[in-house]
């Protein structure tokens, strides 16, 4: 068991990033591990957390306008025959 | 522990070899390994492009997957776990294979520019165009001087193509270009960019309201949830109108948020890819990632609440 002091919720919320970017130094991911298992509602953040993640991969990226590839096709044709 | 069909993984992995270039199979192997990085949520794989599907063997070539450190783990054990046929390392050369098959090397694709092949250029401009109006738009003032700009850039990349001499990736050296010009233009547009846009760890912004938790000082439950989350229905969550609203939120983020959360979890790069991109250090990269990520979920909990 750790003796250090438990985090509290507010500062597990302002820590889920680097907890899922496994940023955290050993001390304090055991920390933020310990809250957690003791602790539904952050477990009900973390795991929106990871939700919203998980979405923002299934986002189509935005792609270059045909409009703007059409202008840049053009650009380099010309470069090449320059 | 998320039960991991190994088996099923396994022989994808063996089979990556003979697929080459064939879209519909690397979709394929991609939809596994993201239902494996994230075996609670299967997402409608229809979603995963070929584009992403791709990046997202990268990552995992690169011992990567997802952005969860925690899954990345749990899928290297599985990995790991599939027995003497498959090594880990194996499993890493053979996605690698694959995507360098996938996609050329920078010194290849440099003799191709320079050989005029439109279609090199063509895929140059399809990866990072999106990518550069993004970060563009972080120093200058509207959407269409961005555009201005980034073509700007692209002029700038093949006046210079015979002066690149390979001491940093041709992406890395491509933003370069970009956020040389942007900070001209932004200077020529007498616009000083905030000073916290690309330092936010100088001005603290709290992912939630104070109100949602009881006071740090409380003598019960110090910093507790007052008014903690509610699970989200899943079936509302799946729905194509939530993603809508979620594409709305990243629009609505300040410009350098937006652009760290577009490249890291849209577009898949690394941490330190956007820090290069960006200029700036990984603490400062992974403050707007959280601030860019926080206010996201708290627009989905707006909606689905």
């Amino acid at each position: 068991m750790s003796t250090a002091e438990a985090f509290s919720c507010q500062e597990l919320v302002e820590l889920v990033t680097d907890y899922l970017e496994g940023a955290l130094d050993p001390e304090e991911r055991a920390r933020f591990q310990q809250h957690l298992e003791e602790c539904g509602n952050c477990q009900v953040y973390l795991e929106q957390m990871r939700a919203t993640i998980e979405l923002n991969g299934s986002l189509q990226p935005e792609s270059v306008s045909p409009e703007a590839e059409a202008a840049l096709l053009r650009a380099f044709r010309d470069w090449k025959s320059a | 522990m998320a039960d991991l069909d190994s088996e099923a993984l396994g022989d994808r992995v063996d089979v990556v070899q003979e697929i080459g270039d064939d879209e519909i199979g690397l979709r394929r192997l991609a939809g596994d390994v993201r239902a494996a990085a994230a075996p609670a949520r299967p997402l409608d794989q229809g979603h995963l492009g070929p584009v992403v599907a791709r990046r997202l063997l990268c990552s995992v070539a690169r011992g990567r997957a997802g952005t969860d450190y925690d899954q990345v783990e749990l899928l290297r054990h599985s990995v790991a776990s599939f027995g003497p046929q498959v090594s880990p390392m194996r499993t890493r050369v053979t996605v690698g294979s694959v995507e360098q098959a996938l996609s050329r090397t920078d010194a290849a694709l440099v003799e191709a520019l320079r050989a005029g092949d439109e279609a090199a250029f063509a895929e140059l401009v399809r990866d990072y165009h999106a990518p550069l109006l993004r970060v563009a738009q972080i120093y200058v003032s509207s959407r269409a001087v961005a555009e201005d700009v980034v073509g700007e850039t692209w002029l700038a990349v093949l006046q210079g193509l015979d002066r690149f001499e390979g001491r940093s990736s041709l992406k890395t050296w491509i933003f370069t270009i970009l956020a040389n010009r942007a900070k001209t233009r932004a200077i020529r547009e007498r616009r000083t960019i905030p000073f916290s846009a690309l330092q936010p760890e100088r001005v603290p912004e709290p992912a939630l309201p104070p109100e949602r938790f009881r006071d740090p000082e409380d003598p019960r439950w110090p910093g507790h949830w007052a008014s903690p989350p509610q699970a989200w229905p899943e079936d509302r969550l799946l729905a194509a109108e939530t993603r809508e609203k979620l594409a709305e939120a990243i629009e609505a983020l300040p410009a350098s948020q937006r652009a760290v959360i577009s490249l890291r979890d849209l577009e898949g790069w690394s941490s330190e890819e956007i820090c290069n991109a960006l200029e700036i250090s990984e603490t400062n990269q992974r403050v707007l990632l959280h601030r860019a990520r926080s206010k996201v979920r708290k627009a989905l909990e707006e909606y689905l609440g």
